[in-house]
């Protein structure tokens, strides 16, 4: 059970027995109150009984009226206080109804002793009051007696109950006393005890010793705290061992920081670039001694300055022209990529900077970490690539100009040789090496005229090329096209390509419209998905004789175009007529 | 007798053998039989009236009285014939009265013959047999009797309304009495004291169970009570009215004659209050 159930069983049980004895007090009292009617009834009875028997007395020996009238008044008196007398106990109804009956007889008696005559009596009237006084005697003794019995039988009534209040009020003492026994027993034991323990315990564990236990083996209340001291104890201990730990640890971390740290000063400060740290005004609130360096300030005078200190005006409102002031940035970002920008030394001078800047936030302040990277000794180089590449690139174009002019002059003799030459089949087969010396030419010409010295205009070239052989074989009849848009091949595909469209072209000039028959024909190259080029060939002639076979084909255009289709790792499609056609394609990758 | 309720109770209960004394009952028609029977030594103890007692202390018995057990103003009365002319006490001028001689029928009748201004020169006295004392009334022998309960209420019953009682709680007080030897009484102290005890027991029984003492009682009479117990008229007590009442009756006897000339016995001699006053003192309010 717990404490407060048996404090509280105990209280109450202490409280119903004080009532009680209350209540027995109370009565006890109230039977001494009735007591001191009862005696004082019995005591006026007793009195008036021997009053009341003198009287009688009296009365037969002097007939007196004052003994009369006394005798009345007693009697009277006497029949009042027995009516009024309450019957408290049943016991005592008999008796009480006994004496009222004696007090009856009694005045029957006396009314007959002073209704005899006076003076002078006959015998039988002498006889009569005889008796009567005789019977008044015996009446007055048998009341006396009654009143005797009432006195007694209330006394017994009276000491019963009192010895019934006594042991009452006894055993309830005695019950209050092992009640409140108890309760100082298990206030004792079961709190004051392990109050004491735990009072005992609670010092230990304040002089540092967690580890003491109560370990108390109880029930109750106090018991309850004691686990509980017990756990909070344990909890204490382990709490202890971990701050231990924590502080072992941050010991170890504060360690770690500091080299943390030391490393990150000696990052910061030997960076190969200089590094400053703003605040949202533009006020340097950090560099590192490189930055210092760049700028020929010292580290402390750099952080009196601003950024705008570090750089020409014109800088200054450059930036601010380009509506993005230093505390806004948002990102990391270069700084003003698409020029070059310049830092603005100490001393005035200038020099070529490039500045990466990154949003930094403290807390709630914003900062801008710039790292500015001094840029002269690359630009400087790259000043002298760029003039390099110049200088090769006027070199290429004499090379190709020369190679232009060697073939020309190859194509001039050939044509010389032409003009000499009386046989018309080999005047025929030196203009077609003319020719093709031609296409040869034409594409180093079209390299040295275009801006790059990588990439044939291939477009151009045909369109070139188309112009010259027209002009070649003097057709007018015959309208030659090119389309080739976007289309740029190195030079080790635009020869062999170029040669093939200028076989197959001068094939279609030569054989595809006899006896002045007039037609198109079309040269198109374009782009398959980015990666290949289709190149087309195609006319509306009267077409390939009807036992061509490509791979028997001896004319030595034809075995031109086998040979640089397979160069170029093509294969050739051809349709005989209606229109004919060639096409092959070939991988932009090779060019 | 119903005046023997409390000694019927403690015999049917065995309280007198609880108490440590085995009685053996002998009934008899009145008390002056029993009290015979203890002068012939028939019996160790009677309870007897105490007119019978005054009568036999007067003629010399070694008699004494050890206490009182019953005590009623109402147990004795005249019953007269109202179908003889008699509707008034003064009525019986004239008429036969029949009575127990020397028992306290005979000194109730003498007295309220007195208080009615009669001398019993002027009726006719008849003394019965008390077994002939109903049958004398109801045959017209007699026109009255001078009776005790239960025989009061039998022969008023049979009459109805040709009977008239009257009472006269007055004049005499009727007690029933436990009475020995002298001898007896002085060696016996403690059988005394055990009847004492058991018949206080008793009385108490009669208060507590009236109604259980009621059928205990019409068991050992053989009839049904005509009036309620009157438990408080169940005592053990030995009183000064006692000795009172013993004198006057005494004196009465003297003066009627009744008994030879002597002169008025101290009844003191007669009285054995030692084992009440063992048992308990109180109840004895005789001066002593």
């Amino acid at each position: 059970m717990s404490i407060r159930n048996q404090v509280v069983i105990s209280s109450l049980a202490a409280l119903l027995v004080v009532a009680a004895l209350i209540v027995a007090l109370v009565a006890r009292a109230r039977d001494k109150s009735e007591e001191l009617v009862d005696q004082q009834f019995t005591d006026f009875m007793e009195r008036g009984v021997a009053e009341l028997r003198w009287l009688a007395v009296e009365t037969a020996l002097y007939h007196a009226p004052r003994s009369a009238e006394q005798w009345r008044i007693k009697h009277a008196d006497i029949g009042r206080a027995i009516a009024a007398y309450p019957h408290r106990h049943a016991d005592w109804n008999q008796l009480v109804t006994q004496i009222r009956e004696s007090v009856v007889v009694l005045g029957t008696l006396y009314e007959r002793l002073e209704g005899l005559p006076t003076g002078d009596l006959t015998p039988i009237d002498r006889e009569l009051q005889a008796r009567t006084v005789s019977s008044i005697m015996v009446v007055s003794h048998q009341l006396h007696d009654l009143i005797i019995r009432l006195v007694n039988d209330r006394r017994k009534v009276t000491s019963l109950r009192d010895a019934m209040s006594q042991r009452l009020i006894a055993g309830m003492l005695g019950i209050l006393m092992v009640t409140l026994m108890m309760l100082v027993g298990v206030v004792l034991t079961r709190v004051l005890r392990p109050i004491a323990k735990l009072r005992h315990a609670m010092e230990i564990v304040a002089r540092g010793n967690l580890s003491h236990r109560l370990n108390l083996q109880a029930r109750g209340e106090v018991a309850e705290l004691a686990r509980s001291f017990d756990q909070m104890t344990s909890a204490l201990e382990n709490s202890s061992e971990s701050l231990e730990a924590a502080r072992r640890q941050s010991v170890d971390y504060s360690l770690s920081l500091e080299r943390m740290n030391a490393f990150q000063r000696a990052v910061f400060d030997q960076a190969p670039d200089g590094i400053l740290v703003a605040d949202e005004k533009g006020r340097v609130v950090e560099a590192n001694d490189r930055m210092a360096t760049l700028f020929g300030w010292t580290r402390d005078a750099l952080l009196e300055r601003t950024v705008d200190d570090l750089v020409p005006d014109e800088e200054c409102a450059a930036h601010l022209a380009h509506g993005r002031p230093f505390r806004a940035e948002e990102s990391t970002r270069p700084m003003s990529p698409d020029r070059t920008l310049e830092g603005l030394r100490a001393d005035g001078t200038r020099f070529p900077i490039e500045v990466a800047i990154s949003p930094m936030r403290v807390a709630n302040d914003v900062r801008v970490i710039a790292i500015v990277k001094d840029v002269t000794a690359a630009r400087r180089a790259e000043q002298a690539l760029r003039d390099a590449l110049k200088e090769k690139e006027l070199l290429l174009g004499e090379i190709h100009h020369r190679v232009k002019n060697n073939l020309q002059i190859v194509h001039s003799l050939l044509d010389m040789q032409v003009g000499l030459t009386t046989d018309a089949s080999a005047a025929a087969a030196l203009r077609d090496s003319q020719n093709r010396i031609q296409s040869m030419a034409l594409i180093h010409q079209t390299l040295y005229q275009s801006q790059s010295f990588a990439k044939v205009d291939f477009g151009r070239f045909l369109e070139t090329l188309s112009k010259h052989l027209y002009d070649s074989y003097g057709r007018r009849e015959l309208a030659v096209v090119s389309r080739a848009p976007n289309v740029y091949l190195s030079i080790d595909t635009a020869i062999p390509c170029g040669l093939i469209v200028n076989e197959l072209v001068t094939n279609a000039l030569k054989h595809a419209f006899p006896a002045g028959r007039s037609g198109q024909i079309s040269v198109e190259m374009r782009l398959l998905r980015g990666v290949d080029v289709e190149v087309v060939v195609s006319d509306d002639g009267v077409g390939l004789p009807a036992d061509f076979d490509q791979n028997t084909a001896s004319s030595l255009g034809m075995q031109l175009v086998q040979v640089l289709t397979e160069q170029l790792r093509a294969e050739l499609a051809i349709r005989p007529r209606d229109p004919t056609r060639f096409n092959f394609v070939f991988p932009l990758e090779r060019s | 007798m119903a005046s023997n309720a409390a000694w019927h109770v403690g015999l049917e209960r065995g309280l007198f053998a609880q108490e440590g004394v085995e009685i053996i009952h002998k009934p008899y028609a009145i008390g002056l039989q029993a009290l015979q029977a203890v002068r012939d030594g028939e019996a160790d103890l009677a309870i007897v009236a105490d007119t019978p007692f005054m009568f036999a202390v007067m003629e010399g018995a070694p008699i004494a009285l050890a206490v009182t057990t019953y005590n009623s103003r109402n147990n004795l009365a005249i019953l007269a014939r109202r179908d003889h002319g008699i509707v008034k006490p003064a009525d019986l001028r004239a008429h036969t009265i029949g009575f127990v001689s020397k028992t306290n029928s005979h000194f109730f009748l003498d007295s309220f013959l007195l208080v009615n201004g009669l001398r019993p020169s002027d009726v006719a006295l008849r003394d019965l047999a008390p077994h002939d004392l109903v049958p004398a009334l109801l045959e017209g022998r007699v026109d009255a009797i001078s009776t005790w309960e239960p025989l009061l209420s039998k022969a008023s019953t049979a009459l109805g309304s040709t009977s008239t009682v009257y009472h006269a709680p007055e004049i005499y007080t009727f007690r029933f009495n436990l009475v020995g030897t002298r001898q007896y009484l002085d060696e016996h102290v403690e059988v005394v004291r055990a009847l004492i005890r058991g018949l206080r027991r008793a009385n108490n029984f009669l208060v507590e169970h009236p109604d259980a003492a009621a059928a205990v009682t019409e068991k050992f009479i053989g009839a049904t009570l005509a009036t309620p117990l009157q438990p408080g008229d169940y005592q053990a007590v030995l009183d000064q009215a006692q000795v009172v009442a013993l004198e006057e009756q005494a004196r009465w006897a003297l003066a009627q004659g009744l008994v030879s000339p002597q002169p008025l016995p101290n009844f003191l001699r007669h009285l054995a209050p030692e084992a009440l006053l063992l048992e308990a003192a109180p109840d004895v309010t005789l001066v002593h």
